[in-house]
């Protein structure tokens, strides 16, 4: 309860600060754009799919940046107040990165919506595929979040972590599978997507087959970037306190 | 609170702690323990230390060597233990939710600070009106100005009842009333067996609060104890005061003359005349110094010599004869 007084003021802060639903809905609508413009030029992507590309590219960028709240955190001077509570450090800076990354769970309804406008009529989901959808996108937020906690560590350690971001999100987003359609993905890739956690939901979401295997490997690397995480983000805490970086500079 | 006893609340030994890769030592080998109802205060030039000793009691910065205690618990073996019996206030115009109310944020950090569930409320009203804040509970923390900032630094310290406050120049940029109704604060946590760790440049309000003081310098402590030790550790006795007329500015370089190489005269400005200060070396007696005086002062006006006051010297002035012109 107290965990979610803590993750419910967070969001309360970024949701009165525009710029991480500025970032969810501008990347979200800039894709649904590129995918309509391809759906209605060559007709090689199937409405579903581009929505749900739009609303993945959105999750992960938002989730991505949300590590990045831990300097804004660090500039408003609020950083040395939540490592210096009694509560766990790890568990303070989680509640505030996962506040932001929340908002990333937004792009797939706005990316609906604006498929739908932009189209000129409602888009049509299956009733069938619409339980597989909430299911994928529960877990891809997941997945999102442990990745996101991990390059948080950065920021803990770092004011300059935003320079090394983008060397951790092009790479994980090629290797998610997000930008191959049906069965084009390479078998080096799929077997390495499997080693994060977001690949399995992205397969959930676009219909590819899955099974209880791939479930199983998913908790598995989920349950590992989250031990990671942790483990980075302690250390990190740990040499911040060593550098004195935990405050602003 | 937790109950009062003697046994130091805050023990620091022989702490060091260092910089960068050229190893900058900002302190080094201090010791100090403070006990529940005492004010310890720190003084010293800029960059002496002050602060970075603050940040290693509260678990921000790590020290390099030497053991910090808090309740007897260890900052660097047990942190969060630690954490648990302290208040931290740091000050500034930082470290609040600009667009939440004092009573939000101050909830938010009640709960971070794990104050039960069941009493954060009333921990949050009673800290609000400690700081003479309830009226302004449910206005945004962005829009208070920086005396009301600053109360609500203290009002958060105080949420989880602890027994040890680390204060880092509370009342600086404050307006002078404002900064008064800070004293009194502090002063009463004190009363209520709270140990209090200050930091703080207005000498003042040193003499006031400090039970104690460590004038740091380098890193190092150079003095400890009351606005008198500091005085004989900057080997002054006594500080003479002398107005005389503004045709006499000669009175300084004749005192001067007089008083011997160990003394310090100085003169200033004061309502058209001059305001000449002497600051006595130990070694200077009463019957010294008031040969001193005469030998100087009455071929100028046989009055001045009669009229000069002496007395022991303030804190302000027994700081600045020890650390010069070092801040």
């Amino acid at each position: 309860m107290r965990q979610l007084r803590i993750l419910a003021f967070h969001v309360r802060q970024f949701a009165a600060v525009p710029y991480f639903a500025q970032l969810m809905a501008f990347t979200t609508l800039a894709n649904v754009l590129v995918q309509l413009f391809a759906y209605q030029a060559w007709g090689s992507v199937d409405p579903v799919s581009g929505w749900l590309r739009a609303g993945i590219i959105g999750m992960w960028t938002t989730s991505t940046c949300s590590a990045g709240i831990i300097g804004f955190e660090r500039a408003k001077g609020t950083l040395a107040y939540l490592v210096t509570a009694p509560m766990d450090s790890a568990r303070a800076l989680f509640s505030v990165v996962a506040a932001a990354a929340s908002f990333g769970v937004l792009s797939f309804p706005v990316g609906w919506a604006a498929w739908s406008l932009l189209a000129g009529a409602p888009l049509a989901v299956g009733a069938s595929a619409v339980g597989a959808i909430a299911l994928g996108v529960a877990l891809l937020f997941l997945g999102s979040l442990a990745l996101s906690f991990t390059v948080a560590s950065l920021f803990v350690l770092t004011p300059n972590a935003i320079s090394y971001e983008g060397l951790l999100l092009v790479p994980i987003m090629l290797l998610s599978g997000v930008l191959f359609s049906g069965d084009s993905m390479p078998d080096a890739v799929r077997l390495a997507s499997r080693a994060i956690p977001i690949g399995f939901p992205v397969d959930l979401l676009y219909g590819r087959a899955v099974g209880w295997a791939d479930a199983a490997v998913w908790l598995v690397a989920l349950a590992a970037w989250t031990a990671l995480s942790l483990v980075l983000v302690r250390r990190a805490l740990y040499a911040a306190r060593v550098l004195a970086t935990l405050e602003v500079i | 609170m937790e109950s009062m006893n003697d046994a130091p609340v805050l023990e620091v030994s022989h702490v060091r702690r260092e910089f960068g890769r050229d190893r900058f030592v900002a302190v080094d080998d201090v010791s100090l323990a403070i006990r529940p109802g005492e004010v310890h205060a720190l003084l010293g030039p800029n960059g002496a230390g002050k602060t970075t000793l603050v940040k290693m009691c509260a678990t921000l910065l790590a020290p390099t060597a030497g053991s910090i205690r808090i309740c007897g618990e260890d900052v660097v073996a047990r942190p969060r233990a630690a954490r648990s019996k302290l208040g931290l206030v740091l000050g500034g115009d930082l470290g609040f939710y600009h667009r939440a109310t004092a009573r939000d944020n101050l909830l938010f950090f009640a709960d971070m600070q794990g104050v039960p569930t069941a009493s954060r409320r009333e921990a949050v009203e009673r800290a609000l009106t400690r700081v003479r804040l309830e009226d302004a509970a449910d206005r945004r923390a962005g829009t208070f100005s920086r005396g009301m900032y600053q109360r609500l630094h203290i009002a958060r310290a105080l949420l989880a009842d602890a027994p040890l406050m680390l204060l880092d120049e509370p009342t600086t940029g404050l307006d002078p009333d404002v900064a008064l109704q800070v004293r009194d604060i502090v002063h009463d946590l004190a009363a209520e067996g709270r140990a209090i760790l200050l930091t703080s440049h207005i000498m003042a309000e040193v003499e006031e609060l400090a039970s104690s003081i460590s004038v740091i310098i380098g890193g190092r402590v150079s003095v400890r104890g009351q606005a008198a030790d500091i005085a004989a550790s900057a080997g002054v006795s006594a500080v003479t005061t002398v107005l005389v007329d503004a045709r006499h500015g000669a009175a300084e370089e004749a005192l001067a003359a007089a008083v011997g190489e160990g003394s310090k005269v100085v003169r200033r400005a004061h309502a058209g005349r001059w305001l000449v200060t002497v600051f006595w070396d130990a070694a200077m007696g009463a019957a010294d110094r008031a040969q001193a005086l005469s030998s100087a002062l009455d071929p100028l006006d046989a009055s001045y010599a009669a009229a000069a006051q002496t007395r022991p010297a303030t804190l302000e002035e027994a700081y600045v004869a020890l650390v010069g012109g070092r801040s």
